[in-house]
């Protein structure tokens, strides 16, 4: 990792909370969505989020070194899944997406929970950018030593 | 008499050497001139030089191992510990010049 | 000044809370993965255990290095595993910018000294 490594990681947590802040934009804005590209109704969709490996650098001096070393590199996105549980099925014949016995499949999305999801991203998110700030002062202040 | 503070650069810790002739084991008496009683005013003034700085390292070393209570103790023993240390300075320079002043009297 | 065993403690206190903060970066970054174990970077007891060598301090603080470390006693936070309370990171990482903070104007001060010392500036 290189001098500015604190940086890099919040970074990445940043780049991470705001996947899923735009994540949970998109599942609340088709929240109502019964014809989705694919005929079907919208699926919910959700971030994965791994803990990312450290710089080859730092991993391998941790490997050789041994002990409890542990690098740590920030967060990755491992990808965006779908949520696999079932659509909701609401009872409504005067639909236009209702099937023969009148029910009507709406995407799998709760708003409330959708809400917390972008609560706790945002505070992420600001956390994030504390901690970025906190980088920046100490390696300035860092230098003040030489004044 | 110049003052001539002495480094240990290399030792394990930095501190201030005495003056050569002002250490403890002068001692005073009724009838001794004003130069060695300067000498051990100048001794004591030394030395506690020497405490302040040691005094700083030892606050600064609570700092680095974390088991610092009070920020304000340890700002307080550096800070006495640098205007020791430039009072030192002073003292010092004055000293020079007034050594100067009397090597250039012409008589 | 630079050779001496305090300076020399200061810097890697510098150092160490540098190598802290990573460690609680990355803690935040990942407060929202399942299953993540917080790291920490001990340095303070690293300090007062290579300080308190005696003569062999100086041996010890040039030989020290300051690694993040997964925080075996941290208990999980949350309902998937993970052991990140965000709010508490967000302090520790507080504390550690102005433990760093509190190290370089303690250095710079020595420094100071040491240039008073030596009748410069």
């Amino acid at each position: 990792m290189s001098m500015f490594g604190g940086l890099e990681i919040s970074a990445s947590g940043l780049t991470a909370e705001r996947l899923r802040m735009d994540v949970v934009a998109e599942n609340l804005a088709n929240a109502q969505t019964t014809r989705g590209a694919d005929g079907q109704p919208y699926r919910r969709k959700e971030v994965i989020l791994q803990e990312a490996p450290g710089s080859f650098g730092a991993t391998l001096s941790a490997v050789m070194g041994g002990g409890a070393n542990h690098p740590g590199g920030g967060v990755h996105v491992a990808g965006i899944a779908e949520d696999p549980t079932p659509p909701k099925r609401i009872y409504d014949p005067g639909h236009p997406d209702a099937d023969a016995t009148g029910y009507v499949s709406m995407p799998n999305v709760d708003t409330v929970s959708e809400m917390v999801d972008l609560i706790s991203a945002s505070r992420a998110y600001e956390a994030n950018v504390t901690a970025m700030q906190a980088a920046k002062q100490m390696f300035s202040r860092t230098l003040e030593l030489l004044r | 008499m110049p003052i001539d503070p002495t480094f240990a650069l290399t030792g394990p810790e930095w501190r201030v050497d005495g003056l050569a002739g002002a250490d403890a084991s002068v001692e005073p008496d009724a009838t001794s001139t004003t130069g060695s009683g300067f000498g051990d005013l100048l001794g004591k003034s030394l030395q506690s030089l020497t405490d302040s700085q040691i005094d700083a390292s030892a606050a600064a070393r609570s700092l680095a191992t974390g088991e610092a209570t009070d920020p304000a103790a340890v700002v307080m023993a550096v800070e006495r510990a640098q205007l020791a240390m430039q009072l030192a300075s002073q003292i010092r320079t004055k000293a020079v010049e007034a050594a100067q002043d009397i090597f250039h009297t012409q008589v | 000044m630079l050779f001496d065993t305090t300076q020399l403690a200061l810097e890697r206190a510098i150092g160490g809370a540098g190598k802290r903060h990573e460690a609680l970066a990355a803690n935040i970054a990942n407060a929202n993965t399942p299953g993540y174990q917080r790291l920490e970077v001990d340095f303070h007891s690293a300090l007062a255990s290579a300080i308190s060598r005696g003569d062999e301090s100086k041996l010890a603080l040039e030989r020290l290095s300051f690694n993040p470390a997964k925080d075996a006693a941290a208990g999980a936070t949350r309902a998937d595993g993970s052991t990140v309370d965000i709010d508490s990171e967000s302090a520790k990482l507080a504390t550690n910018a102005l433990e760093q903070q509190a190290a370089v104007q303690v250095a710079h001060a020595r420094i100071n000294i040491l240039k008073s010392a030596m009748g410069v500036g």
